[in-house]
């Protein structure tokens, strides 16, 4: 049976609420970086609790992966523009899949 | 090129790291290594505290958005408030011992590079959390983590600007530059 503990729950939420506070006086370039982070680790939890629901058909692998190259590129100097291309593409994707399952 | 050139080039923040867990004596020589660091006035209000309980660093890795890849290990860096003001003032408590802890900083780093032990300083972390997960008392401040560990990746060098850029002799010499 699939099962996400309450601890796992709560160090999402600590990690989340630790980086919104961190946020208000960090480089603005931190917030898509701990966004991109947050959503790594929610995608990790939630499937290594085998919490998904998996039909076969969206890539979840290889989203977080695209996503995990954009937040190893997005503090870098004068990387905007790239890892704004870079996540307009991700969210294509996202949008054909979602189309999918609604 | 000098050793110790080469090995503060070689250095890198490293945020990917094997479980292997580290000999305590090798942690303990890395804070040697930080008490050798210069100190304003020699105050030396810089304390540590070396974290290698799993259970305790899955807690601050909870808390410490800036820290990655599940180190087996953290130096944190504090420094007494009450003795940097007794001894240096206010100048002391809010300058002074920052910039100690950062030089004793990359003494760590820097001896972690020569015992191929990967490490990353890290600043982002709630500073309350810290506080109350280490049962700190009120006098000592956290400033700064760094994470300690054996690792498998190798990043290439980051950027750095070129010497001439940013560097003069005697005085500032940026139009002889452009």
């Amino acid at each position: 049976m699939s099962e996400l503990s309450q601890k796992e729950v709560l160090k999402l939420i600590s990690h989340m609420t630790s980086s919104a506070r961190g946020l208000i006086y960090e480089p603005k370039s931190y917030g898509p970086f701990r966004l991109i982070d947050s959503i790594i680790k929610l995608y990790q939890t939630l499937e290594e609790a085998d919490v998904i629901k998996e039909n076969g058909e969206t890539d979840f692998d290889e989203i977080i992966s695209e996503l995990e190259a954009v937040k190893r590129d997005c503090l870098e100097e004068d990387c905007q523009e790239d890892c704004a291309e870079k996540l307009d593409a991700i969210i294509n994707k996202l949008v054909v899949e979602l189309n999918k399952e609604i | 090129m000098g050793e110790l050139l080469n090995l503060i080039k070689k250095r890198r923040s490293i945020r990917n790291f094997r479980n292997d867990k580290i000999a305590r004596d090798d942690l303990a020589e890395l804070v040697e290594a930080a008490i050798w660091a210069p100190s304003g006035g020699n105050i030396q209000s810089w304390r540590f505290i070396i974290v290698d309980d799993d259970v305790l660093l899955e807690k601050i890795d909870a808390f410490s958005p800036g820290l990655s890849g599940n180190p087996p290990a953290l130096i944190i860096l504090c420094y007494d408030k009450n003795l940097a003001y007794k001894k240096g003032g206010k100048f002391g408590r809010d300058i002074l011992s920052r910039m100690d802890i950062s030089m004793a900083a990359q003494n760590i780093m820097l001896l972690a590079a020569e015992k191929a032990l990967a490490s990353c300083p890290v600043k982002s972390f709630n500073r309350g959390a810290l506080i109350e997960l280490l049962k700190l008392p009120d006098k000592i401040e956290p400033e700064l983590l760094i994470s300690v560990g054996y690792s498998f990746v190798e990043p290439p060098p980051p950027k750095r600007d070129k010497l001439e850029e940013i560097c003069y002799f005697n005085n500032w010499g940026e139009e002889n530059n452009e």
